[in-house]
């Protein structure tokens, strides 16, 4: 079974890549020997503690049986990517020392043309896509060493990239975040958001952020059942045959049907227990614009790219839905798909307000906590979605993902003049506060946490 | 035709996005320039309601930008726009690197030209006038003929040549015996062979040369570069393409700009090279060690020397060569001392395309012995004549306090001397402040009007291609690097103003740099040949009338020094004399090789 997981976060210099590291060597020390347990700091890469059990490791998500099942006998189990540009020696803007990327033989890299060394990897295939470094290929590492990672930077060819990586063998795949960037990272399974000083050195910020990031992946949670992923494997993976059910997501939002044919009552069996009627799309085209809107080029039916939901969106989607509602006599799931932003949700929220209760829907499904994120600050987002939450609406996402740990960087760089320096903030403040404010498991970057960061993703 | 969307995010710095999109307009393309005030949001919006190809961003970077840019990724990908639209940034400090960092599909920095943005556009390799890779390595000396248009002047150096070659003829010397032996090794595979000709070498030369080929032991300071070295360099070489080349000169009719390279170790040098090169420097002067003057023999093998200079054996300068881009020149100085002949068989021999000799120069100033240099330098340039290797001869001599007018003579007589040998000689009067001028107050008024001269006096007398140097701007330059800077290139600017062939330009750091010169310090003076040049394009100075006296006044003391150098039998002996150069000007005949020149059966070629 394939796991992808992301490392995202709040900003750049957070420790994404040096808990990437910590999980990339946990995995390198699993597929050299389940006698050899295990550990080390994040800051070392090379570290070798032995302080993980053997059982641990032998059970350990990185051990995978896929090991003995591939003909080639490395052990094709871990592959990584990056969305951004990781593994470089100096950092593009700070100038400062970056953390570096090792790989063990037989672990799998996507990356782009030009950061292949030329000496110790072979090329297992070439993407056809492109970065600004030049074409994404999956390389296997055939000699141990380092590497630079510049792989797919866009959801859709992340999402192809990691399934070609799953062809080859791969069963985790670690995705590398890049500044605060986030937006691929929606077609992960599991999350690890890292923030830290880097972000703001006002530890209460800080905690208030995250506590708001994981309150948006909290979601929904128990409402994710089977049930979707059974149904989202039907909904589009005709159009994607190199996909498989589990990497296919519905398309994107609004351009889908309001009618919908018996097939897709599956789908409709979501939430359980929960009266069977499709979510209702709205369809941003001429026909539903207000009066005095038609024309403006901002609406062209049929020849937009893409959605963005601000105020205006947000009021045409509701009145369409109560008239939807109206013709199919009943209450139905309201689905948004796609980008919303804090403009349009708060519109959402205050004409949700407004209308009788009778008209609000009773569900909203949002696309995923990603998109979510991306709407504006967390806490504004968070404390929008709990007026929704007030008037007894459940929210819930189309593709949840789950925030398996967090990590916290006391590390920043200081700005001097033109140039940066390393600065930390009081790192046993700032990890106790994290802790005892957040539910999810909660490390410390620099220290050496990283069986129970394993554990976490599992 | 492609639909495009451009964004200026900085409303400021928009000038690039505005070029860019009228080049786009003009090539038919379907370009949208939006204002320069919306939201982030507001941008989005506008990106996912029409299917746009390319979507152009371009921002300074500042403080938090990178993530502003990241977010502004992030919301074209999750609004669905980055599936079929590709996002574009460009702005001053971005790189490939930085781009794909951010999320881009491409980036375009300072280096990109408004051509590569449209290439890429339209999808096709970037072809014609855009493309300025590609260079031809020029050839200094091919449009001249040599050609005395000083009637009486022509007269003189001919009968102070065929004075001096005759005198010349069976004299040799070890240095003409030791490149014999390079000559006759380049030839035997024979190991029996090559030994009986190593022994015979080492046999001819000082013994802390000799030791050091035969039994390793090398002067102070002196080692072989290592495996790791060698392997860093050719990492360097191959793995770090430079970014587009750029170009010093405005137009083509402006002067080649040359550097020194010297700083002792080859890879240093090549370092420094490569990178001057980038800013479009056309050719390099290797400086060597000045104890490689003073020893019979040379050293043999990648060497590198802690001190100033680099060890110009064979295999260094086929090192430097290999590692500079194929149409960068590479000069090997000669002029002065115990081995040209064999130093400039050996630079032929590696790839270099010039050398440098100057009998006068390198016999005054403590150099070499008068003779000695004249029987080794006339072999030399006959070995360059065979290479077709053009020589250089640059006035040095003026800054021991010899007039320039003296100088000058001395530039003439070798440039008879390889006419007659079939060699091309290149014209090296300096653009300098030197002690004669700071004594007689030539440049009161200006550092116009003597420089320009000097020039002018050459051209009246022959058809020959003139360098100045060397470097240019001797003496005006101070510890201050922007006075440094500016200092080299305002003489550049009167070089290119002149209409000179090329010139050869120090670092801001060369005089005071305590040690190895700083790249940043290279880059200073290139960078301000650059804008000078650009700056004077096609206009000219215009010197004043003190110009025209001080013309007529060189040709007629060079005429005069000419005379008196004719009135002695050779030129050895009027270089003895203080013909070009006396000792109250403050030149000194050279010691070194001082009673080694020997009859033998070899002759020294007579002219063609």
């Amino acid at each position: 079974m394939l796991t992808t997981i992301g490392i995202a976060g709040t900003a750049k210099n957070t420790g994404k890549t040096t808990t990437l590291n910590a999980l990339l060597h946990y995995a390198q020390s699993g597929a050299r020997s389940t006698n050899d347990a295990p550990s080390m700091s994040f800051r070392a890469a090379e570290g070798g503690e032995k302080s993980a059990s053997a059982q641990e490791t032998q059970s350990g998500f990185l051990t995978s049986p896929a090991r003995s099942r591939n003909s080639d006998g490395f052990g094709m189990t871990t592959g990584v990517t990056s969305i951004g540009y990781d593994g470089e020696e100096i950092d593009n803007i700070t100038l400062l020392p970056k953390p570096r990327i090792f790989l063990n033989r037989g672990m799998i890299a996507s990356t782009s043309s030009q950061c292949v060394p030329e000496n110790g990897w072979s090329v297992l295939y070439k993407t056809g896509l492109f970065t600004a470094l030049g074409e994404i290929v999956i390389v296997r590492c055939e000699t141990p060493g380092l590497i630079v990672l510049a792989g797919p930077n866009k959801r859709s060819e992340l999402e192809t990239v990691v399934r070609q990586m799953a062809d080859l063998g791969c069963e985790n795949i670690f995705v590398d975040g890049a500044l605060n960037r986030i937006a691929p990272m929606s077609i992960v399974d599991k999350i690890i958001f890292t923030t830290g000083a880097a972000r703001t050195t006002d530890i209460a910020t800080l905690v208030d952020e995250m506590k708001a990031i994981e309150s948006l992946f909290g979601i929904g949670r128990t409402k994710w059942t089977k049930s979707i992923l059974k149904a989202e494997g039907h909904c589009e993976g005709a159009q994607r045959p190199k996909q498989s059910p589990e990497f296919t997501r519905k398309t994107r939002l609004l351009r889908q049907t309001t009618a919908r044919n018996d097939n897709d009552l599956e789908f409709l069996r979501w939430p359980p227990n929960k009266q069977e009627k499709p979510p209702i799309n709205v369809i941003l085209s001429e026909a539903n614009l207000p009066a005095g809107q038609a024309g403006n080029p901002d609406f062209s039916a049929g020849n937009s790219t893409g959605t963005i939901i601000d105020a205006t969106e947000a009021e045409i989607i509701l009145q369409h839905y109560k008239i939807m509602c109206y013709v199919r006599r009943g209450g139905y799931p309201l689905h948004i798909d796609g980008l919303i932003t804090s403009n349009g949700l708060r519109t959402l929220v205050e004409r949700i307000h407004l209308l009788p209760d009778a008209e609000r829907p009773q569900e909203i499904i949002f696309a995923d906590p990603i998109t979510m994120l991306l709407s504006g600050e967390p806490k504004t987002t968070a404390q929008l979605l709990s007026h929704l939450i007030e008037k007894n609406i459940t929210i819930s996402y189309q593709k949840p993902i789950q925030l398996a740990a967090i990590t916290v960087n006391p590390f920043y760089p200081e700005c001097r003049g033109t140039t940066y320096t390393s600065a930390y903030v009081d790192a046993k403040v700032l990890i106790s506060r994290m802790k005892q404010s957040l539910e999810t498991p909660t490390f410390d970057t620099m220290r050496n946490e990283v069986s129970e960061l394993n554990r976490c993703i599992k | 035709m492609k639909k495009i969307l451009c964004v200026p995010f900085d409303p400021v710095h928009d000038v690039g996005i505005k070029l860019i999109k009228n080049s786009l307009a003009e090539r038919g393309h379907c370009t949208e320039l939006l204002p320069p005030d919306l939201s982030m949001e507001e941008i989005v919006k506008k990106a996912a309601a029409t299917q746009y190809d390319y979507i152009l961003v371009s921002r300074t970077l500042g403080y938090g930008v990178a993530e502003l840019l990241a977010r502004f990724n992030d919301l074209l990908d999750a609004a669905g726009v980055r599936e079929s639209t590709k996002v574009v940034l460009g702005g001053k400090p971005i790189t490939p690197e930085l781009a794909a960092e951010l999320g881009f599909d491409k980036g375009f920095g300072e280096h990109s030209s408004i051509d590569e943005v449209i290439a890429y556009i339209e999808d096709r390799p970037l072809n014609g006038t855009a493309d300025n890779h590609k260079r031809t390595k020029p050839d200094i000396a091919s449009h001249y003929f040599y050609s005395f248009r000083h009637k009486r002047i022509g007269e003189l150096l001919d009968t102070i040549a065929e004075k001096t070659l005759h005198w010349a003829e069976g004299k040799s010397s070890s240095g003409i015996e030791r490149c014999k032996i390079q000559e006759e090794l380049s030839a035997v595979s024979d190991p029996s062979q090559k030994k009986r000709l190593t022994d015979r070498y080492n046999s001819l030369c000082d013994p802390v040369i000799a030791d050091a080929n035969s039994k390793k032991i090398f002067p102070k300071g002196v080692r072989y570069i290592t495996d790791d070295e060698m392997e860093n360099v050719r990492l360097l070489i191959r793995e770090k393409q430079p970014l587009r080349q750029q170009n010093i000169r405005h137009h083509s009719r402006q002067p080649l700009i040359f550097k020194f390279l010297g700083s002792g170790c080859p890879t240093m040098d090549i370092v420094h090279a490569k990178i001057c090169e980038r800013y479009g420097v056309n050719g390099f002067l290797i400086v060597n060690p000045s104890w490689e003057a003073r020893y019979e023999g040379l050293l043999h093998g990648l060497l590198t020397h802690e001190n100033d200079g680099t060890i110009t054996s064979e295999e260094n300068i086929r090192l430097m060569r290999d590692c500079l881009n194929p149409s960068t020149l590479l000069t090997v100085r000669a002029h002065r001392g115990l081995n040209t002949p064999e130093m400039i068989y050996l630079a032929a021999k590696a790839g270099a395309d010039m050398t440098k000799i100057n009998l006068v120069y390198g016999s005054l100033g403590a150099g070499t012995d008068p003779e000695r240099l004249t029987v080794d330098g006339l072999y030399a340039m006959k070995i360059a004549a065979e290479h077709n290797m053009a020589f250089d001869i640059p006035g040095n001599d003026e800054l021991s306090g010899v007039p320039a007018a003296k100088s000058l003579a001395g530039l003439l007589i070798n440039v008879m001397l390889g006419k007659k040998l079939g060699a091309k000689a290149i014209l090296k009067p300096l653009f300098c402040y030197g002690p004669d001028i700071v004594l007689h107050g030539q440049m009161k008024q200006n550092f116009v009007d003597y420089n320009a001269a000097k020039i002018r006096a050459l051209r009246s007398i022959v058809d020959a291609p003139i360098w100045p140097g060397e470097p240019i701007a001797f003496m005006t330059q101070t510890e201050e690097r922007v006075q440094s800077a500016n200092a080299t290139s305002y003489h550049a600017a009167l070089a290119a103003s002149t209409g000179v062939d090329a010139i050869t330009i120090a670092s801001t750091d060369e005089a005071f740099s305590r040690g190895p010169i700083t790249i940043a310090s290279r880059i200073d003076s290139i960078r301000a040949v650059t804008d000078a040049f650009r700056f004077m394009g096609d206009a000219s100075f215009q010197p004043t009338a003190a110009a025209d006296n001080f013309t007529d006044d060189f040709v007629r003391k060079i005429q005069s020094a000419l005379e008196t150098v004719a009135a002695y039998a050779n030129l050895p002996e009027a270089i003895n004399a203080g013909a070009l150069g006396s000792k109250e000007d403050g030149a000194y005949p050279g010691k070194f090789g001082k009673g080694t020149v020997r009859n033998s059966e070899q002759q020294i070629p007579n002219h063609k």
